[in-house]
């Protein structure tokens, strides 16, 4: 029965993220119709000739009225079909996809991480820490929360890398992907993750710092919220030591409402991370969208919205089945 | 044991009467009263008491006359009790206990950081915390416990100090934060002098002017901006947790967009098509835009929960509109949520502003703390490598400066988040 029900629920979450992808999509396309100074064509290349720039327009669309232009541009975009030109064999996609293993690592580590070590962290600390403690804890947290991530990235890079040599640099030139499919690239992938862990280490700590202050200020908040409900008292009459009572019976009841938290948080992880990953010169997904942001090469913040949107989604709709999971309030 | 003698007690060195409460003393072991002058006259030449005869010296007297003794009555005689209230005399002598539990003191005096009801030490000097003019636990209303709440009133201090220094910038700056540069090349990049309090900038500008300088700055983007966050998503949320089903549905679908909607691109492509002569205005709105999904989603919850409510069931009754219901009866018990998610937003506005201020999408007329940052980044990136050899002096102050107002609006709101509910447990 159960299981029936999950397709169910895992075909409703994908419908809803499809939708959610239209919509991003679209407020992209609008995005990119109203800055000013000429079409895609025009920016991409200003001093190509009339017949060139009448092919890239025909390709694109953009020789239509905007509606077509709109529906052009949706087609293109869920059949991931990135070309600028007919004959052109390596895409943004294709350049983004490359990069995608290295922001999937970055992120993926940074957000497992940061979860697997505030709540394991939280629940130790927050029930067999004393009052100082606590404080302590709440205190730094709410600093790393509410410091922008590329400050500290900033002023870690500066000191830490530049200043004391304390972590490498990322010193990996990574060439990009190749025209032809080769069979090669599963171990040329895993050589340049091995090739790239020791510069992984800074982006990864301030990543985990913080994220890790969302979690611990969440499980202190509905902690102190359940501690008026009478199952503590309960647990309390029986004879529990408070430690006991605090990280068995209060702190695992917390860990619900962070799970259903976890969806909003990796949004913040990974709109914060972009920038960390540019500042780093980590060889990803972000930094590619903002070096095409810099000269508004629409093809690839096309895709690279488009990707980190699915990455997100996806995400989400894991956090939400495990959710659906471990909480048996949650109907699916 | 000395007898008492009522309430007229007689010194027992001389057998006078006492005059009042404050001439007599008496001995804490056998009860014997003196008057003061006959006891120190008597522990001038000896160590004992003059009653008892024990070993004793003047300051084991205690001031005052002794306690009353316990009549002898039955255990629980509540005739006694009820016939005469006025005579009741304690069964137990208790020592007393000061202030008075039941009384509010006009200061809270605490050792150390005990909470209201407390034991003091006799004679350590405790601290004295300010006027009390309630116990905190009792304060009712929200913004009554927000006064007490340590951290929200930290905040509100903090946010004060900046809008003070926002207000007073044109007074508190030593030179012109972005036109000034100075003439001497040695004082280019240079740590700070008692001419430059904060050193000076790769332009050779003055750090400390430019930091004071991004208040005004900061504080005229963020605001703004968390105020359409404060409307867009109390309206969003209103509507769609009032109305479920289709509508509901899309407005959910539309809040994941912007949820979803990488923060840091949308706000540039934003300023890239409408920046230009309004920048200012593209920034708030976009930093509005990626916001708002987060109040608009905690207001639906609660608007979910309150919808069921009897007094939405009887206002739908008598007949009053679905707007009405909305902005006349949902809308003031939602309002608070909407003023602590307009905290949240202010400090994560401030956050997002420096963040593309660093990317270097807003005028470089106009100086914030992320184009601080940003000029000194990409200064030192194109002398030294990338984003390495940045002097501390140029990046400590923006960056405290950022850290600073952002952390004060965020205890507001850790604040507000504490002093909404009721709890007895202290946590």
């Amino acid at each position: 029965m159960k299981r029936h029900r999950i397709s169910i629920f895992l075909a409703k979450k994908v419908v809803d993220a499809v939708i959610t992808i239209f919509l991003v999509m679209s407020i992209l396309f609008l995005l990119l119709n109203s800055i000013p100074g000429g079409d895609m064509v025009t920016r991409s290349c200003p001093f190509c000739g009339a017949e060139t720039k009448a092919q890239l327009r025909e390709l694109w669309g953009l020789d239509k009225p905007l509606y077509q232009q709109y529906l052009v541009y949706m087609k293109k975009v869920f059949t991931l079909d990135y070309r600028i030109t007919h004959n052109q064999t390596i895409t943004s996609m294709d350049e983004l996809l490359y990069y995608l293993p290295y922001t999937l690592l970055l992120f993926g580590t940074a957000a497992i991480l940061s979860y697997v070590i505030g709540v394991f962290l939280g629940i130790r600390l927050l029930s067999w820490g004393g009052n100082r403690l606590r404080t302590a804890i709440s205190g730094i947290s709410i600093v790393f929360y509410a410091i922008p991530a590329f400050v500290f990235a900033l002023s870690f890079k500066n000191w830490f890398v530049f200043g004391y040599h304390i972590f490498p640099p990322v010193n990996v030139r990574l060439e990009g992907p190749a025209a032809v499919f080769e069979s090669s690239i599963l171990s040329e992938h895993l050589a340049n993750m091995w090739a790239l862990l020791p510069a992984m280490a800074l982006p990864l700590i301030i990543l985990v710092l913080v994220g890790l202050a969302r979690p611990l200020l969440l499980l202190k908040d509905h902690m102190t919220l359940l501690l008026d409900e009478p199952f503590v008292l309960t647990a309390t009459a029986k004879g529990l030591a408070r430690t006991t009572v605090l990280s068995k019976h209060v702190a695992r009841s917390a860990l619900l409402p962070l799970m259903s938290d976890a969806s909003i948080n990796l949004a913040y992880i990974i709109s914060g991370g972009i920038l960390i990953e540019y500042i780093f010169d980590w060889p990803g997904i972000g930094t590619e969208l903002f070096a095409a942001l810099r000269m508004l090469y629409y093809p690839t913040i096309s895709a690279a919205i488009f990707l980190l949107t699915v990455i997100l989604l996806v995400s989400m709709i894991c956090v939400d089945v495990l959710n659906a999971y471990l909480d048996p309030r949650v109907s699916l | 044991m000395i007898p008492h003698g009522g309430s007229e007690e007689r010194c027992t060195l001389c057998s006078e009467k006492m005059k009042d409460r404050t001439d007599s003393l008496y001995c804490g072991y056998c009860h014997a009263v003196f008057h003061r002058s006959c006891i120190i006259e008597h522990f001038y030449y000896n160590r004992f008491c003059p009653a008892c005869k024990k070993k004793l010296s003047f300051i084991d007297m205690r001031y005052g006359s002794p306690p009353k003794p316990r009549l002898e009555k039955p255990l629980r005689d509540v005739q006694y009790e009820l016939v005469n209230p006025e005579e009741y005399i304690p069964r137990r002598v208790r020592k007393p206990q000061w202030p008075v539990r039941e009384e509010v003191p006009l200061f809270r005096i605490t050792p150390g950081r005990a909470a209201y009801g407390y034991k003091p030490r006799r004679g350590i000097l405790t601290r004295v915390h300010g006027f009390v003019f309630a116990k905190p636990e009792e304060t009712t209303g929200i913004l009554g416990r927000f006064r007490h709440n340590r951290k929200g009133m930290a905040g509100v201090y903090m946010l004060l100090a900046a809008v003070f220094v926002a207000i007073l910038a044109p007074s508190l700056i030593l030179y012109d934060p972005v036109s000034y540069m100075v003439e001497d090349e040695t004082y280019i990049s240079h740590p700070p002098t008692w001419q430059y309090p904060m050193g000076t900038d790769v332009f050779g500008r003055d750090i400390y002017s430019q930091t004071i300088w991004g208040f005004r700055s900061a504080l005229t983007i963020a605001l703004p901006s968390a105020f359409l966050i404060g409307v867009i998503g109390t309206v969003v949320g209103l509507v769609s947790g009032y109305y479920s089903g289709s509508v509901d549905a899309v407005l959910q679908r539309v809040s994941l967009t912007f949820l979803v909607w990488p923060s840091v691109p949308f706000v540039a492509l934003i300023v890239f098509s409408w920046g230009g002569s309004m920048a200012n205005f593209a920034v708030i709105l976009g930093v509005a835009f990626t916001l708002w999904p987060t109040s608009a989603r905690a207001i639906r919850a609660e608007v979910k929960s309150l919808k069921s409510r009897l007094f939405i069931e009887s206002a739908k009754v008598s007949g009053a509109s679905s707007r009405r219901v909305i902005f006349r009866h949902i809308l003031p018990n939602v309002v608070h949520i909407t003023f602590l998610y307009i905290t949240i937003a202010v400090a994560s506005a401030l956050a997002l502003e420096a963040t593309f201020n660093f990317l270097g999408l807003s005028s470089p007329a106009v100086i914030t703390w992320g184009q601080m940052l940003s000029f000194t980044y990409h200064a030192a990136s194109a002398r030294f490598g990338v984003g390495g050899g940045m002097a501390w002096w140029t990046i400590v102050p923006p960056a405290l400066a950022i850290a600073g107002t952002v952390l004060s609006f965020f205890l507001i709101s850790t604040g507000l988040r504490e002093s909404m509910r009721v709890s007895s447990v202290k946590f």
